[in-house]
């Protein structure tokens, strides 16, 4: 190191850490990823796809139908209804129960016994909080 | 299955790779990071070009089909036929390169820096497609809102026009990436999650190989390495490469565009404009994608008016602007034709009331909270390794500055000004609680500009070589400009 100029080093340093701050980060990453099928499994839009299946043999092939959940939060509403656009197209999936057919995807089966009440009927139960709902026939 | 998924990105490779090497055609002793060049734009402006023709496709047929890969095949037969011919006559009297200032390649040095580009290279793109295989359909504008539209069109037969209902999310996005998927499946037979997957991959690897090949091409081989790692040392590149959102073809037509640009700049001599038609069509590629293109689109004519006009003169600048407007017509009456003919207005636009924006356009407070949101992404860094902004900063200092390549970085400077002053607007007019808009939006703002931001950031700054073949030679030296 005595006969390397200052200037050299300072420049080798700046270069040094230029690879090894790219490197570790992107060798981190990859050791991060690579752990993770010892955990659960992370596809979670695969089992939606699964669990809405059976919705396709239901609904007609394409055209509007309508949208209810009992998420709580905005943005959980969202996620789901665009979850439910993304397994049923070219079916628009739109919010709300103004359509003559709507999808109801429940966490808690019992809700589509609440919606009942609310002018739609159950057309159609799937299980596991799938329903497709009608409105009243009056 | 595979098969025909591989022959669809093959097909629309060739067809790129065919029309690059048409309108930028090689050039007697031209280096071989031209033709690394060639072909990485090759994939992407194929991929632009079979967009396109997927779209006229649909238009035509009325629906998509499996036997679409015949008319690709024919379009693919007439390019071959233009190349041949051209190619033969090239061979006689094509001109010869005229090769940029570009300095020495230190083997050591480039060695090094080589060995460190390519493994941490290998290693991003293995995390993208690890990342890939367990997020199958990609992240939350993935599926809600590419991927879907893909389906929709895929799907829907001859209803497809339902696919752009005010019902669905963003109906008014540019069709580009789902078009791209979808022709895949009309390949396949089938919906694979492996076709938006594969895109995601391979234009992600492509923007690396543009970025650190055009610095390369420019400057000198360990500058271009260097330029290479300084982009995957930004983490969120690599992570957002498996996200198979639009950002990731986005950032490959800005940085596509403006490496032609740049080439243009520096080789052609006053020769040939080529690079330029191709900058065009890769800059009206940006616009097909999303609809932060359009700003891309206006960015790049005022920097290169600005500059070019500036520097050049008007009738040299009148002439090289006829040749960007040639790249771009054919994409820009696709985008007009959706535009006007499919998708309905812009919500965000549509959305917009002349008082409030008044309102919001005069709060100062609105332009206090964007700056601090912004300036905190430069500033603050939770992953692995270092802020790139202290690192370039440092950069910078030691090595110094070139003036060699000043009308390339004038203009890209430009052009990321208005960019951000753009971006900047968006948020300051958007009538909505501008962190929260900011918050689901900046990084991913700031990351379409990072490649770009990259290249001409090594452009200005001395080559490495310079530094290190002077070191080796003479010793040390003042000098750091």
């Amino acid at each position: 190191m005595r006969g390397i100029p200052f200037e050299t080093r300072v420049r080798g340093v700046v270069l040094a850490l230029i690879v090894v701050s790219a490197l570790s980060a992107n060798v981190g990453e990859l050791k991060r990823i690579w752990e993770l099928p010892l955990q659960p499994a992370a596809d979670k839009i695969s089992d939606y796809e699964k669990r809405f299946a059976p919705l396709k043999n239901t609904l007609p092939k394409r055209g509007v139908v309508g949208f209810v959940t009992d998420a709580r939060t905005r943005d959980e509403q969202l996620k789901r209804r665009y979850l439910a656009g993304y397994a049923l197209a070219p079916i628009v999936v739109a919010p709300g129960a103004d359509r003559p057919l709507v999808v109801g995807d429940f966490a808690d089966p019992a809700t589509a016994r609440f919606i009942s009440a609310e002018g739609l009927r159950v057309h159609e139960d799937l299980g596991g909080g799938l329903v497709v709902l009608a409105p009243e026939e009056r | 299955m595979t098969a025909w998924l591989l022959l669809s990105v093959l097909v629309s490779f060739a067809i790129g790779w065919l029309t690059v090497s048409l309108i930028w055609p090689a050039r007697r002793r031209e280096p071989n990071v031209y033709r690394l060049l060639r072909i990485f734009l090759g994939f992407g402006i194929g991929q632009g070009e079979t967009s396109c023709l997927a779209f006229l496709y649909l238009l035509i047929n009325g629906r998509a089909s499996s036997h679409y890969y015949v008319f690709e095949l024919l379009v693919l037969a007439c390019v071959l036929a233009l190349f041949l011919v051209s190619a033969r006559k090239n061979t006689t009297s094509g001109p010869a390169f005229h090769a940029p200032q570009r300095e020495p390649s230190s083997s050591r040095t480039a060695l090094v820096l080589g060995i460190a580009f390519y493994t941490t290279a290998a290693i991003a793109l293995v995390t993208v497609a690890l990342t890939l295989r367990d997020e199958p359909h990609g992240v939350w504008d993935a599926w809600a809102i590419w991927n879907l539209r893909a389906r929709a069109l895929f799907r829907a037969g001859d209803a497809w026009r339902d696919s752009f209902s005010t019902l669905v999310p963003h109906p008014d996005y540019p069709l580009l990436l789902p078009l791209s998927v979808m022709r895949a499946w009309m390949y396949t037979g089938v919906e694979t999650t492996a076709a938006p997957a594969a895109l995601a991959w391979l234009f992600t690897a492509s923007i690396i190989a543009l970025v650190t090949a055009g610095v390369a091409g420019l400057c000198g081989r360990a500058q271009g390495y260097i330029a290479g790692m300084a982009l995957l040392g930004h983490l969120f590149f690599v992570l957002h490469g498996s996200s198979q959102y639009a950002e990731i073809p986005l950032m490959f037509f800005y940085i596509a565009a403006f490496v032609l640009i740049a080439f243009h700049n520096e080789t052609s001599n006053g020769q040939g404009r080529g690079a330029l038609v191709l900058a065009g069509f890769a800059a009206g590629c940006a616009a097909w994608t999303k609809n932060e293109g359009l700003l891309f689109l206006l960015a790049v004519s005022v920097a290169h008016f600005g500059v070019v006009a500036y520097v050049q003169g008007l009738t040299s600048y009148g002439k090289q602007a006829l040749a960007l407007a040639a790249g771009l017509l054919p994409v820009i009456a696709v985008i007009f034709y959706f535009k006007t003919q499919l998708a309905p207005p812009n919500l965000w636009i549509a959305g917009m009331h002349a008082p409030q924006v008044g309102i919001q356009v005069i709060d100062a407070s609105r332009y206090y909270v964007v700056a601090r949101e912004i300036a905190r992404r430069f500033v603050s860094y939770s992953g692995v390794g270092i802020n790139m902004t202290y690192l370039l900063l440092l950069f910078i200092v030691c090595f110094g500055i070139t003036r060699r390549h000043l009308v390339t970085v004038a203009q890209a400077a430009l052009i990321l000004t208005i960019m951000m002053a753009g971006f900047v607007g968006i948020y300051v007019m958007r009538n909505a609680d501008v962190l929260r808009f900011m918050r689901f939006s900046i990084d991913r703002v700031l990351l379409q500009l990072w490649p770009l931001f990259v290249f001409a950031f090594f452009l200005l700054a001395a080559p490495v070589e310079r530094w290190l073949t002077r070191e080796e030679r003479d010793g040390p030296s003042k000098d750091t400009g």
